[in-house]
């Protein structure tokens, strides 16, 4: 962090060098989170770029409250957010359309192609801060409490999220037992449990 | 059989990553080993952090700072552009210019209400009659009225009347049946040695007031 704050103020000062520096740290990690969240590059890089315009036009305003990495995962959240909302886009194919070969009674049946399909449509259909919690953790590995401090809520909630985003997969995976064909499709998402 | 141990389940991700210590990992070892739950649920894990993402390729970041560089040049450009000057398509400016216009014309009509009235010379000595300032005649120095011109006495005549009018009007108000006697007219029948008189009379009644106030304040004091 201390690093960071060193380039910052050399960037402040126009240093060009400073500017390139905090780029290259944070475009990749950025953008492989960006890229899980909105599934396709091009969407992706336009969301990295604009983050980066946002924080660099707006480093006055950041107090160093956070850290300035959380700062930018932040901004670039939003900005996937409003990307979100805006176009309304469905990323998942419907349950039902996808053909199940392996038991699906337990999860750890689910690894062949259609069991990542599954996963990816029944992750898709979790709630928005659930759904982010979830990525963060597992796919980003972050922590508990650099996740508190991306979605601005507290520890005890982050992890909650993270538990109710579990469970509901695992519902959603068909990880009760509904009956013979295994997988019960199921109404897109309903909201409950998620943690504010 | 769900498990509800939170504690495991929260470590599931650092199991996952191996970034736990080696107790920790240990006891995680063995808790999977008797729970199907934790191990459905590992595996879940496992299956979303191994999801691939395609990587856009060495010019895409080699390229990236400079887009991002010349982006932020722009927008600021662009806001600079919109804060100072009226866009050259535009008759209206920014709602910045606005805003400043509007807070410093507020600020210069509350200065008008609220200043402080400007101090005029409310103290205008009116001139008599004659158009002779009293001021204009007599010196500061008290004097004799024995020792005044005609025209002298006249002019003091009539400031005295012009200063005692408020006064008389303000006591005849509150006693209506009283006939007020016309002090002037009064004083202009009186000839000079009567005024002389009058003078003296008021000077005798004025040294007497301050006598028995004299006594008064002796009094006081020896008595307290």
């Amino acid at each position: 962090m201390d690093e960071d704050i060193d380039l910052i103020n050399r960037c402040g000062a126009g240093e060009r060098e400073a500017f390139d520096e905090l780029v290259r740290k944070y475009q990749k990690p950025l953008y492989f989170m960006l890229y899980r969240m909105v599934s396709n590059h091009d969407d992706a890089a336009d969301i990295l770029q604009k983050a980066f315009v946002k924080a660099f036009t707006g480093l006055a305003r950041f107090e160093q409250r956070s850290s300035f990495k959380t700062w930018l995962y932040q901004i670039a959240i939003n900005l996937a957010k409003n990307l979100y909302r805006d176009r309304s886009k469905a990323q998942h194919v419907p349950i039902d359309d996808v053909v199940i070969r392996k038991d699906p009674k337990t999860l750890e049946a689910l690894i062949d192609e259609e069991s990542k399909q599954i996963l990816r449509c029944a992750y898709s259909r979790l709630p928005e801060k659930q759904r982010l919690t979830l990525m963060l953790r597992v796919q980003e590995e972050r922590k508990f409490e650099e996740i508190a401090g991306i979605m601005k809520c507290s520890i005890g909630t982050a992890k909650a999220n993270y538990h109710h985003a579990v469970q509901k997969l695992k519902g959603m995976l068909g990880e009760e037992k509904t009956g013979e064909s295994g997988v019960r499709s199921r109404e897109s998402g309903d909201p409950g449990n998620e943690v504010q | 059989m769900k498990c509800n141990n939170k504690y495991i389940k929260e470590m599931l991700p650092a199991y996952l990553e191996e970034g736990l210590e080696p107790d920790e990992k240990l006891r995680m070892k063995s808790h999977l080993k008797a729970c199907e739950d934790c191990r459905a649920e590992l595996a879940l894990l496992r299956m979303m952090a191994e999801e691939p993402v395609p990587d856009p390729g060495g010019a895409f970041w080699q390229t990236m700072p400079e887009r991002v560089f010349r982006s932020v040049q722009e927008e600021k450009k662009r806001r600079k552009g919109s804060i100072l000057s009226a866009r050259p398509d535009s008759p209206f400016l920014s709602r910045w210019a606005w805003a400043t216009a509007a807070v410093g014309l507020a600020a210069v009509v509350s200065w008008l209400l609220v200043r402080p009235a400007p101090i005029r010379n409310i103290v205008s000595p009116e001139l008599p009659a004659n158009g002779i300032s009293f001021e204009d005649i007599v010196s500061l120095e008290p004097i004799s009225v024995a020792e005044l011109s005609s025209t002298e006495l006249n002019a003091a005549t009539q400031w005295a009347q012009n200063e005692l009018a408020p006064m008389r009007e303000a006591v005849t108000q509150d006693a209506p049946g009283n006939a007020p006697k016309d002090v002037y007219e009064d004083l202009m029948e009186l000839s000079r040695e009567e005024l002389d008189r009058v003078y003296e009379m008021l000077k005798t009644r004025e040294r007497e007031m301050k006598e028995k106030h004299r006594k008064k304040t002796e009094k006081e004091k020896d008595l307290g």
